[in-house]
């Protein structure tokens, strides 16, 4: 089995994003997988999961090979609270139990990415700000924010992620930039030793033992 | 969900009392209808940017929008107007007052804003699909005024004055020209021609039923799961299929049907095959998109009757691959590949690198090199990986396996002199510390001139179009190996940072792995030669130098991850003799070592096809002669 790249999509359908904001989100989805669907290297790796969130959560698909996706109906919105911190805790339960992290016969998954489609307004505002250190443990390549209906402050999700876009102006390209293979050892960010040229290699070791 | 294929546009005929009549082409995905400039005096009806304005004293502002929602319908939105200013002319005013969402609008429907009737008509484009990635339908962007286009004005009078009242006569169901069984095969997206014809009809209420519509497959379109107004039959989603991968699966039988007949939107490469009394969907894709299957059959005293299937059909990915050529204007240049074949003494050494497909998609440079060598006897063999997100990293592979390869050669005469001193009998006790301090010098040494080089190369450029960048712009794994044959035998030592490996194969002995992988938590992660701390740490260095001594072998190989991840998967794979005997009857089959094109021959074979395994590909190899 080749190396996967878990897409992660957490969508709202709180009461808020009745109208608009909600087709904002449907025509932004198909438009991502469209998109996805003419990328060879997507259609090798790309697996999809797909959650809705309102007063709920609910895994519409869970985590699903690309080609083998199939459309869900996303729910009318109903009046409700946005449960994004709830949402997220979700999240990085399905990311503990589906992402893999390699074994001596598989390779590990590649970093996943999550893209959460919101009007940016978390009625649970405690639990968001626990849990965004949570998820940010989890080592996605990146957390994308899309906001829908044009009502989002930055600050809103500023926890999370900076990487806030309006999903009105997201078509499919833009959505396929965001998906970027995450190729850079995390360690070569980590590393911030300065570059020394005078470091002095050490001294030959007492033993070298090799193995003959 | 009312899937409307985007290939149909509406029009909008509007009227007020007999005196004028619009025709509007509804080209946008929002036109808000209101009185926007109440007070001022302009004519009854003004089309510009996404609004239609009427002129109207009982309201003010927008009243209502007309918007196409994602999946291709129109809807009518209320927003603001009270039911008294705003009807529907068929007796649904109850979906109408629904504040969000909207009611969806069907071919002929007809109803009043204000003292304005209007009449709702679908046609068939002759325009390219209105593109539903751009902002999205039912978003408020992208308006322009020649999102409308004003087709008619001051047309031809209604022949008999009426009152905006219901005359809907001709509205009722007429609507339901959009018919499932319409579907017929899905043409090439319609090319771009003459706009519609601006003749206006000839009166307002043969608007509605003006044209016959037929709803054909656009490949935008989503799979049409219900048609708009038709109630009739289900769709069921069939599992997808990938073009050129079989395909098969049973199909959920009607019930009592007989007779069954079978038709495609078009065709795709499969057909319905009846085994042992089920019904089979069967045979290799060829088309990709959504398509539907419509089954046709009789049942029991009701004939004729049918059941659709929407298949998707993924395309297939090597048919997606592109192959652009790198950018000349850059600097560093490197060929899309490369290869080489050199005969040392005792043993013939091959290398081969080409570019990925991910890099050859993109237009980006291969960023792996290689270095084959040998002198005094001694056989060199380096690989190295440029890390695909550095964008010099081509070129810190090249230094990185050049520096060694110099290093290395410089500095090994000490170690050469010992190893001489040592009687066929093998290695003395007293030499080891000897020897391993030596490897670890000249290891040591040639690494840390490695990313000393790099770390030059980023500060000074060698090239003059190039500004100082980051030694992290030249990341870069490294793989190399050097072997001779002594009184007791092949010495073989090897030192690796990073992913990838080496390895020495003896058909009858299996396999020893030489290095230790740098693998991260997540695919992808690994270390480099340009880390800093790589070369700071005796135990770093230590740990990544390995020696072995053998009477004899059948290869040595290093690759790059490129070739390591494919044909071998995961480090512990790569160990195992049984994965490296079917490797070497693979290569074996395609490479004739001796041959003086076996350099080519091995770039031939690095192009085999791994779904999900499209990394440059580096393979350096010595097979004794």
């Amino acid at each position: 089995m080749s190396r996967r790249l878990p897409v992660y999509l957490l969508l709202d359908t709180s009461g808020s994003m009745r109208g608009e904001p909600i087709e904002a989100v449907k025509t932004g989805l198909r438009a991502m997988v469209d998109a996805l669907r003419q990328d060879p290297h997507a259609l090798d790796s790309v697996f999809l999961s797909i959650i809705t969130f309102a007063r709920e959560v609910t895994v519409l698909v869970p985590l699903t090979a690309l080609i083998d996706l199939q459309m869900p109906e996303i729910a009318e919105p109903e009046s409700g609270p946005t449960h994004t911190g709830m949402a997220l805790e979700y999240l990085c339960r399905c990311v503990d139990s589906e992402v893999f992290l390699g074994s001596d016969d598989r390779k590990a998954d590649w970093q996943p990415i999550l893209f959460l489609m919101t009007d940016g307004r978390p009625s649970d505002n405690q639990k968001f700000n626990e849990i965004c250190p949570e998820v940010k443990k989890r080592n996605f390549a990146s957390i994308i924010a899309c906001a829908a209906g044009g009502r989002v402050a930055p600050n809103d999700l500023a926890a999370l992620t900076s990487q806030v876009y309006t999903l009105e102006t997201m078509d499919g390209a833009s959505f396929e930039a965001r998906f970027k293979w995450v190729t850079v050892a995390i360690e070569m960010n980590n590393v911030s030793k300065g570059v020394t040229n005078e470091t002095a290699i050490p001294m030959p070791p007492p033993e070298l033992t090799p193995p003959y | 969900m009312n899937n409307l294929p985007h290939d149909l546009f509406a029009k909008l005929s509007i009227s007020k009392y007999a005196s004028d009549h619009h025709l509007v082409d509804l080209k946008s995905d929002v036109i808000e209808i209101g009185n926007f400039d109440p007070g001022t005096p302009h004519k009854s009806i003004v089309v510009e940017k996404g609004r239609i304005s009427i002129d109207d004293p009982t309201i003010k502002g927008t009243q209502a929008k007309i918007f196409r929602d994602y999946d291709g319908a129109y809807r009518l939105e209320n927003v603001g107007s009270s039911d008294i200013t705003m009807l529907f002319l068929d007796g649904t005013v109850k979906n109408f007052l629904s504040p969000k969402g909207g009611c969806l609008l069907n071919d002929g429907n007809a109803f009043l804003i204000g003292v304005f009737r209007l009449e709702f008509s679908l046609e068939q484009a002759k325009r390219p699909a209105h593109p539903t990635t751009h902002g999205g339908p039912g978003v408020e962007t992208h308006l322009r005024s020649e999102d409308i286009t004003y087709l008619a004005e001051k047309v031809v009078p209604q022949r008999t004055p009426v009152e905006p009242q219901p005359t809907s006569a001709k509205v009722e169901s007429t609507s339901s020209s959009i018919q499932r069984e319409q579907v017929t095969t899905s043409p090439p997206l319609p090319v771009p021609s003459s706009p519609p014809p601006a003749t206006a009809p000839s009166s307002s209420t043969s608007v509605s039923a003006a044209t016959s519509t037929s709803v054909t497959g656009s490949s935008s379109a989503p799979p049409v799961e219900k048609s708009v107004s038709d109630p009739a039959p289900k769709v069921e989603p069939l599992p997808n299929g990938s073009v050129g991968t079989p395909y098969r699966h049973s199909i959920p039988q009607p019930q009592s049907g007989r007779n069954f007949d079978y038709t495609f939107s078009s065709e795709i490469g499969l057909k319905v095959e009846m085994v042992d009394g089920n019904l089979v969907l069967n045979g290799i894709p060829s088309v990709s998109g959504h398509h539907t299957l419509t089954l046709k059959f009789d049942a029991p005293e009701k004939p004729g009757r049918s059941v659709e299937y929407a298949i998707f059909l993924n395309p297939d990915p090597r048919s997606l691959w592109k192959d652009l050529p790198s950018d000349p204007n850059l600097p560093y240049q490197k060929s899309t590949h490369d290869s080489e074949c050199v005969s040392g003494p005792k043993v013939r050494l091959v290398a081969a690198s080409v570019r990925g497909r991910s890099h050859a998609h993109e237009g980006t440079f291969r960023d792996d090199h290689f270095l084959i060598s040998h002198d005094d006897g001694w056989h060199f063999l380096a690989v190295s990986d440029g890390a695909g997100s550095a964008k010099f990293s081509r070129k810190g592979s090249a230094i990185a396996c050049e520096t060694v390869w110099q290093q290395t050669f410089a500095e090994i005469g000490k170690l050469d002199q010992i190893l001489l001193q040592q009687p066929e009998s093998g290695i003395q006790a007293a030499a080891k510390q000897g020897i391993g301090g030596e490897l670890y010098r000249v290891f040591g040494n040639a690494g840390r001139t490695a990313f000393q080089n790099i770390n030059h190369e980023a500060n000074e450029p060698s090239e003059d179009n190039v500004s100082p960048a980051k030694i992290n712009d030249f990341a870069a794994t490294l793989i190399y190996c050097v072997f001779k044959k002594f009184k007791f035998g092949w010495f073989i030592a090897a030192f690796a940072v990073g992913d990838g490996g080496v390895a020495v194969y003896r058909r009858e002995r299996g396999v020893k792995i030489l290095n230790k992988a740098d693998g991260g938590e997540y695919a992808g992660q690994t270390r480099f030669a340009t880390m800093p701390h790589i070369w700071e740490s005796e135990e770093q260095i230590r740990t990544r130098i390995q020696v072995d001594t053998m009477s004899d072998f059948t290869a040595i190989v290093a690759m790059t991850d490129g070739v390591s991840d494919p044909k071998f998967g995961t480090e512990k794979n790569f160990g195992d003799t049984k994965n490296w005997h079917q490797f070497w009857d693979d290569v074996s089959q395609a490479v004739d070592w001796k041959s003086p094109a076996a350099d080519e021959q091995w770039l031939k074979w690095l192009d085999f096809w791994s779904a999900g395994n499209h990394d440059d590909r580096t393979i350096a190899i010595g097979v004794p002669h």
